[in-house]
C-alpha cells in the first residue's frame, strides 16, 4: 500500500512540473500588447467591402512576428502588413483590416479574433472581431460603444445599430442615454428630393439642410427635431441618391442628451467608412 | 384585449370600391366613419375622436387603422389601463424614462403616437407589424403575441393591409398619360381617377424644366390654346390638398393658388433655369375646385406635378 501511494505521489509531482514549467517560461517576461480598440464591428452587405485601421504596441521588442484571423473570419477580411521582421516596444503599429463579404454571403453574425504570433509563441492579447452580414450592399465600421441589431437583421429589416442593447422602452421610445443609427436605401423618388425630405420630416422642426459628399456621391444633410411620442428627439438625416435607389441614413437621439457629440463623432464615423453599391 | 369581428365586411368593402387610379392604397375616404362605429361600443370617449386618427393619419402618413389596433392591445381601447392611468389618456402605453407618458387629451395621444410610427413607418425603417412589436414591447413573453393581437385588429377587425401601414393621400403624378417635351397646343381636359386638370396639357421631359423630368400638366402663352390659368376640379370633395408647382419662365413669378372657398396662397418662384418651384398646399375641407394663375395674363407659362388629396 505504501509503495502505492508513494508511486502517486511521484506520478502527480511528475504532472505537475511537466505542467508549470512552460508556464513559467512563458509569463516570466511575457510582452504586453495593447490594441487601439478592444473590437472591430464591421457591417456587411453581399458584395460589399469596409477597412478598418486599428493599431497595437508591444512592451517589449518582437521578432517574426505575424497578425493572423481565426478561421471563423479570416474569409472575411485581409490584414496589411500581416507580419513584421521585428516590432521594437512601445512602438504603434498601424494595421489595415480590409473587409469584403462574398456576394452569396447568408445573413447573420460572425465572431471571431485576431491574434498576433511572435515566433513561436501566440500572445495572449488578441482582437476580437465582429462581422454582421446584411441584406443591404453596405458596408461600414460599427462605432465603439454600439452594436448591429441582430434582431432587425433575422426580420429581414433596415441595418440598425443603437447603443442600449436593444433595450427600447415600451411604445419603443429610445431610452435616456440613447441613441439608434439606421441604414435603409428606396427606390429613387422623383425630383426634387427635397419634396421627398419634407415628407418623411411632417411635424418636424428643420433646423439645417447642407450638401456633403458620402461615398463618393453628392448627398442632402439634414437636421432636424420632432415629437415621436411627445419626446423631443434629434436627428440627422442623409439621402444619398445612387443610380437608381435612394439611400438614407439616420441618427436619433433625445434632444437633452448629454453625450450628443459623442452620438455625432459615431455617426460621422459611419458616414466616413460606408461603403455603398 | 382582442375585440369582437365587427366592422370588416364594411371595410373591406370601402377598400375594394374605393380605389381609383389617382390613389394610393390603402388611402379610405370612409375610415372615419368605419372607425366610429368600430370603436363607439368599446370607449365611446375614443370613438368620438375618430376623425382626429384619421386627419392625423393623412398628416403623419400612418395608417389609423394601426392607432387604433395598438391601443386595442395595449389598454382595450382605452378601457382596461394595465401600465398607464386613464388620466393621461395614454391608451397606447408609452412610457418614457421608465414612467408613463401623459397627455392632456386623446387627440394630444393620438398625435403623439402618429408621430412616434411616423418617424419609423414612413422613413421605411419599421415595415411591418412584427417589426413594430419588436420596438414597442420588445422581446419577453408578455410581447409574444402583441404581433398577432395587433395584427389581428389592424387587419381582420379593420381591413387594414398588412404589407402597407402607411396612409397617403391621393396623388396624381401624370405618369401614366404621354405628352410631347415642349408645348404643341392645348388638349381636352385630363382626368385622373376623381380629378379632372384643365387649360393646357401634358408633357414628358419639357424642354428647359430641369427641375423635374417626369411627366407634368403645364400651360404657357406660347402654347396654341392654352389658357393663363390651370383649373383641378374633383367630383368629390377633398381636403389635404397641394400642388408641386414650377416655374417656367426664366425670370421670378409670383403665383396664387386658390380655391373654390376663396382659400388661397400666394408663392414667389425663382426662374426656371433655378428651379424655381414649390409646393403649395391649401387647408380647406371639401375643395371641389382649384385654379392656378401667374400675375400675368400675356405672359405666363409654368406646370404642375403631385397633385395630392385626401378625398373626403
Amino acid at each position: 500500500m505504501k509503495r502505492i501511494f508513494q508511486a502517486i505521489l511521484y506520478a502527480s509531482l511528475s504532472c505537475v512540473s511537466i505542467a508549470v514549467v512552460p508556464y513559467i517560461a512563458r509569463t516570466q517576461n511575457p510582452p504586453n500588447v495593447a490594441w487601439s480598440s478592444s473590437e472591430v464591428n464591421v457591417v456587411l452587405g453581399p458584395g460589399a467591402a469596409s477597412t478598418s485601421v486599428v493599431t497595437f504596441q508591444s512592451s517589449k521588442d518582437l521578432e517574426n512576428v505575424t497578425l493572423q484571423a481565426v478561421p471563423a473570419i479570416s474569409g472575411f477580411l485581409s490584414i496589411q502588413p500581416s507580419s513584421f521582421a521585428v516590432i521594437k516596444a512601445n512602438q504603434s503599429q498601424q494595421v489595415l483590416l480590409s473587409f469584403a463579404a462574398p456576394a452569396a454571403a447568408a445573413t447573420g453574425s460572425v465572431e471571431g479574433t485576431i491574434h498576433i504570433q511572435a515566433g513561436r509563441q501566440t500572445l495572449p492579447q488578441t482582437l476580437k472581431v465582429t462581422v454582421s452580414i446584411v441584406k443591404q450592399r453596405v458596408g461600414f465600421v460599427v462605432p465603439a460603444g454600439f452594436a448591429a441589431d441582430q434582431r432587425m437583421i433575422d426580420l429581414g429589416g433596415p441595418v440598425s445599430l443603437n447603443n442600449f442593447g436593444n433595450h427600447y422602452e415600451h411604445g419603443g421610445l429610445i431610452p435616456p442615454g440613447g441613441a439608434e443609427i439606421y441604414i435603409t436605401d428606396v427606390a429613387l423618388p422623383p425630383p426634387p428630393l427635397l419634396d421627398f425630405i419634407a415628407g418623411e420630416t411632417v411635424g418636424a422642426l428643420t433646423s439645417a439642410i447642407t450638401s456633403i459628399a458620402v461615398a463618393g456621391s453628392p448627398a442632402t444633410k439634414v437636421v432636424y427635431t420632432d415629437l415621436p411620442g411627445g419626446v423631443r428627439y434629434r436627428n440627422v438625416a442623409i439621402y444619398v441618391p445612387r443610380g437608381t435607389r435612394l439611400f438614407k441614413l439616420y441618427l436619433f437621439f433625445r434632444d437633452d442628451d448629454p453625450q450628443a457629440d459623442d452620438f455625432l463623432a459615431a455617426f460621422q464615423q459611419v458616414i466616413s467608412t460606408i461603403t455603398l453599391p | 384585449v382582442i375585440p369582437r369581428l365587427s366592422a370588416i365586411a364594411s371595410a373591406t368593402a370601402v377598400l375594394l370600391f374605393g380605389s381609383s387610379p389617382a390613389r394610393r392604397a390603402p388611402y379610405d375616404p370612409q375610415l372615419a366613419t368605419v372607425i366610429s362605429q368600430f370603436l363607439s361600443a368599446k370607449n365611446p370617449l375614443l370613438a368620438a375622436n375618430a376623425s382626429v386618427f384619421v386627419s392625423d393619419g393623412l398628416t403623419y402618413n400612418v395608417d389609423p387603422r394601426l392607432v387604433v389596433a395598438i391601443a386595442g392591445q395595449e389598454s382595450s381601447y382605452g378601457t382596461n389601463w394595465g401600465l398607464c392611468s386613464p388620466s393621461g389618456y395614454n391608451a397606447w402605453s408609452i412610457l418614457s424614462s421608465g414612467a408613463c407618458k401623459n397627455y392632456n387629451s386623446y387627440p394630444d395621444a393620438i398625435d403623439a403616437e402618429n408621430q412616434l410610427l411616423h418617424k419609423y413607418i414612413a422613413l421605411n425603417l419599421w415595415a411591418d407589424i412584427p417589426t413594430i412589436g419588436y420596438h414597442y414591447c420588445g422581446t419577453t413573453p408578455d410581447c409574444a403575441e402583441w404581433s398577432d393581437n395587433v395584427s389581428f385588429i389592424y387587419h381582420n377587425l379593420l381591413g387594414g393591409n398588412l404589407s402597407d401601414l402607411t396612409f397617403a393621400r391621393g396623388m396624381v403624378d401624370f405618369e401614366q398619360l404621354s405628352g410631347p417635351s415642349v408645348f404643341s397646343g392645348i388638349t381636352p381636359p385630363v382626368t385622373v381617377g376623381i380629378a379632372t386638370f384643365s387649360g393646357g396639357q401634358v408633357l414628358d421631359a419639357t424642354t428647359a424644366l430641369p427641375v423635374d423630368r417626369s411627366k407634368v400638366y403645364g400651360t404657357a402663352f406660347f402654347c396654341p390654346g392654352c389658357l393663363p390659368t390651370i383649373t383641378i376640379s374633383f367630383s368629390h370633395p377633398v381636403s389635404n390638398f397641394s400642388v408641386f408647382l414650377m416655374n417656367g419662365l426664366g425670370l421670378t413669378i409670383t403665383y396664387v393658388v386658390r380655391d373654390n372657398f376663396a382659400g388661397f396662397k400666394i408663392v414667389t418662384l425663382p426662374a426656371n433655369f433655378l428651379s424655381g418651384s414649390g409646393t403649395v398646399s391649401l387647408p380647406e375641407q371639401g375643395i371641389l375646385l382649384v385654379l392656378i394663375s401667374g400675375d400675368s395674363s400675356t405672359t405666363w407659362d409654368f406646370l404642375i406635378d403631385d397633385v395630392q388629396f385626401a378625398p373626403m
